[in-house]
């Protein structure tokens, strides 16, 4: 949490640390086009004073930040004084004309370790990255029948364990999620089945 | 069978699954929050878990009707007005595997406007239900009722539509929800005045965005001030830019973070967007949920992605440079 006079040139323009002049320029621009008085985003949370304020910060740090010489002498001044300096995460939108890709996979982004990989889970992952069964077939040269069965866990269709865990592990590639783990978390199903056929 | 239970009562965790509540809300009627929350919902229970969708609604409940349901004979009036002891008694289920539904009352006199231990009561029920997640489906306006139920929650979502009046009113719904939350941790009379005197955009004093609020405890009470400053901290909504039509209302969501960041000095998550979609339109019309009745849409794959940055925990950042 910081007010906007502790906030540094490169959290007021969010951009991390080591951004390029260009991407500075685009953030800038951006932030400028939000803090304008005809600003949809800006208007009815800030008064033309505080836009004001806000404006003259963002021009500041625009002017050091893109100044061969007063950044290094800026960056030399944060590094110093220890102030807590912006983490580099938390960046705004893409530059212009570009889209905002839908991710076609999900590696990268953690589950919770509690999350359980199971047949709708993977389901609804599948769904949401827009794929459908005939995609995943092709993908994995599994038939469409069998990943019909793993999404419900129909174990009694499926052939033997070694194969199902493979299975498994080519349908989790084929959504870009980490095999090992989906298919551990997928087998504590197929084992809870197996032992409540023995009961 | 008991599909949804109720735990053993307040306090009482051992033995009960990690449950998350989620709030829908935004301040304007009509932006789309019922919507959302019915098929986050859907999406939520096709993963596996078990859902309660509850129309907090307090006198304008419609969630059935998205689900295409008739309205039910049990609904939240009979538990405010005790006619059953516990909220699992007014759940129903639905035809969705692993969803459960709460309608809201409908009544114009009590049910709707509850008095301060009805709501607690109502609320701890709430909290109490064993469940993976707790969907709230909001009313519209800034009332304490709709304040409440959406500080309760771990994710408080807004939705917000790409027109004036609509922001406005989310931001109205953002401040009042801080001023709210605040002031039930404070109990210095002087404090509690500076934040009601915050309530009033023209206040003699000057006060205006939270820092404001914090600077001035600070000066009453240090330790108040730190507290007050712990809450923002903690305050972190989360933002669901629905009928997106243009490239620039999808940045729309970007540019009201920005601003929330400059005013409040924290992130918002900006969570995603949702198209502006015939279908949503059509499934409406046909009282059927959008992600059932059309799933190839682009605005179900939306909400589908939506549900998943939900479920991660981590709102990814649509950062061009990762």
């Amino acid at each position: 949490m910081k007010r906007i006079k502790e906030q540094t040139y490169y959290d007021l323009l969010e951009v991390p640390r080591g951004a390029s002049i260009e991407e500075i320029r685009k953030a800038y621009r951006r932030e400028k086009e939000i803090f304008s008085s005809d600003s949809v985003a800006a208007y009815s949370l800030l008064d033309p004073a505080e836009l004001e304020k806000i404006n003259a910060a963002i021009d500041e740090a625009y002017r050091v930040l893109t100044d061969e010489r007063l950044r290094p002498e800026y960056d030399r001044k944060l590094d110093g004084g220890g102030e807590r300096v912006f983490s580099g995460e938390a960046v705004g939108p893409p530059p212009a004309g570009e889209s905002y890709p839908l991710r076609e996979g999900l590696m990268g982004i953690p589950f919770p370790d509690e999350f359980r990989f199971t047949g709708s889970s993977l389901r609804g992952i599948r769904e949401s990255i827009g794929f459908d069964l005939k995609q995943i077939s092709q993908k994995t040269k599994i038939s469409r029948q069998n990943l019909e069965w793993l999404e419900e866990e129909s174990f009694e269709n499926l052939p033997a364990l070694v194969y199902i865990r493979g299975f498994i592990m080519e349908y989790a590639k084929a959504l870009n999620l980490d095999p090992h783990r989906v298919a551990d978390s997928y087998l504590e199903s197929f084992h809870r089945w197996q032992q409540s056929r023995k009961h | 069978m008991v599909l949804f239970s109720e735990g053993q009562g307040e306090g009482s965790a051992g033995g009960r699954r990690r449950k998350s509540v989620w709030a829908i809300g935004g301040g304007k009627g009509g932006s789309g929050k019922t919507f959302i929350a019915v098929n986050l919902g859907i999406c939520l229970s096709r993963f596996g878990e078990e859902v309660i969708l509850i129309d907090t609604d307090l006198g304008g409940a419609n969630i059935h009707t998205f689900l295409g349901l008739s309205f039910p004979h049990r609904t939240l009036s009979d538990f405010i007005n005790k006619r059953v002891g516990a909220i699992r008694d007014v759940v129903v289920e639905t035809d969705i595997p692993n969803l459960g539904l709460v309608v809201g009352a409908q009544d114009l006199l009590n049910a709707a406007n509850p008095k301060e231990p009805q709501k607690w009561k109502l609320i701890r029920h709430i909290n109490s239900l064993d469940v993976d997640y707790i969907i709230l489906d909001l009313g519209a306006g800034n009332s304490f009722n709709v304040l409440d139920f959406f500080l309760i929650s771990e994710n408080e979502i807004l939705v917000v539509t790409p027109e004036p009046t609509c922001i406005e009113n989310t931001y109205r719904f953002i401040k009042s929800a801080f001023f709210r939350k605040v002031k039930r941790v404070v109990s210095h009379y002087g404090v509690k005045e500076i934040i009601d005197m915050a309530m009033d955009q023209r206040n003699e004093r000057g006060i205006k965005t939270p820092f404001d609020i914090i600077e001035l405890a600070g000066e009453i009470d240090k330790s108040i001030g730190l507290k007050l400053e712990q809450e923002l901290e903690s305050f972190r909504p989360k933002l669901i830019v629905n009928q997106v039509r243009t490239k620039g209302d999808v940045e729309l969501g970007f540019s009201m973070r920005s601003a929330f960041l400059k005013y409040f000095g924290i992130s918002m998550d900006y969570l995603g967007y949702i198209v502006y979609d015939n279908d949503v339109w059509q499934s409406v019309q046909k009282r059927r949920p959008l992600v059932l009745e059309f799933p190839q849409s682009r605005a179900s794959k939306c909400i589908n992605e939506i549900t998943l940055k939900l479920i991660i925990d981590k709102p990814f950042l649509f950062n061009s440079t990762r």
